[in-house]
């Protein structure tokens, strides 16, 4: 099992159950529905950073007690490789399906997240995944600093990035 | 377990569950699948399916779609005469507590929560089906 070590949060519902409920869901749903294992490393804080990735994936994150949004940030060669796994039959890796399992890889992760996080009283509510090529996302407009999650998958850099409106 | 015939609805917003859900099926024999992205698309196919005197026999729906939920669709289903026999499977990434009871008092017939095997799903699909014959029998 990974572990997140030191890490000082940014929010104050942001902290370290957070993270590790996030981190693990990704590696949970990555596990079970692809059958490939993924690892997390430590976080970190950064105010101006920008994702450089291939395909990215945001769910906005309501909850009475603050706003925000999470992105996934992937690699579209570690996306092809879990298509492939999930589906069992090639794909182009500037297909439009590559984004689509993202935007369903989030959902999960997501969904398993919030149970846990909200059996906690964090009381986030349902979120639509919007999945796209990382280069047309929208800037994100916070001030505050972001957490980035830094994930390899199948040997390929991912971020999950989280932000506090 | 269903006919080969039997007519399937497959809401989803993502194709690829559409894609995992219609393979599952197909390798039961089970190839009279249609697909819509949301509920509102699902009504639509289910009126169409209907009024050409091909009704739909089996939904299997998400329940976190844009436009319309999955939720919202079995509400509807549930409320209409013509819908409301139908068995209708959700399959979803909501695993709390609160929505699977909210999902059971509206009248679904079963919940799968993903990620979710293809022996699952048919599983679930076989205990509908049985329950519906059991029902069926008795009345």
């Amino acid at each position: 099992m990974n572990s997140v070590k030191k890490f000082e949060p940014v929010h104050p519902f942001l902290n370290r159950d957070v993270i590790l409920n996030l981190s693990n869901g990704v590696v949970e749903t990555i596990e079970t529905m692809a059958g490939v294992k993924s690892t997390f490393d430590k976080p970190f804080v950064e105010k101006n950073w920008k994702p450089t990735n291939d395909i990215s994936v945001f769910l906005n994150l309501n909850s009475s007690l603050f706003k925000g949004r999470i992105y996934f940030h992937f690699n579209k060669l570690a996306l092809v490789h879990l298509y492939e796994k999930i589906m069992g039959e090639t794909v182009d890796a500037d297909s439009v399906e590559i984004i689509d399992c993202l935007g369903e890889i989030s959902n999960i992760c997501y969904g398993f997240a919030k149970a846990k996080l909200n059996d906690k009283g964090l009381k986030f509510q349902m979120s639509i995944p919007q999945p796209c090529k990382t280069v047309d996302l929208e800037p994100i407009e916070s001030s505050k600093p972001h957490i980035i999650i830094p994930l390899v998958v199948h040997n390929y850099a991912c971020q999950i990035q989280i932000v506090i409106f | 377990m269903y006919s080969a015939n039997t007519k399937f609805l497959v809401v989803d917003d993502f194709m690829m569950v559409r894609d995992m859900v219609k393979k599952a099926l197909g390798a039961k024999g089970l190839t009279n699948i249609i697909t819509a992205k949301n509920g509102h698309e699902a009504l639509t196919i289910l009126n169409e399916s209907n009024n050409k005197n091909e009704p739909i026999e089996f939904i299997i729906s998400d329940w976190n779609m844009p436009v319309m939920t999955g939720i919202d669709l079995l509400k509807t289903c549930r409320g209409d005469d013509k819908f409301k026999s139908i068995p209708f499977l959700m399959v979803t990434a909501e695993r709390d507590q609160a929505q699977i009871i909210e999902a059971a008092k509206l009248g679904v017939s079963d919940y799968i929560i993903k990620p979710f095997s293809s022996t699952t799903l048919l599983e679930k699909i076989e205990k509908i089906y049985q329950k519906k014959m059991k029902t069926e029998k008795g009345n």
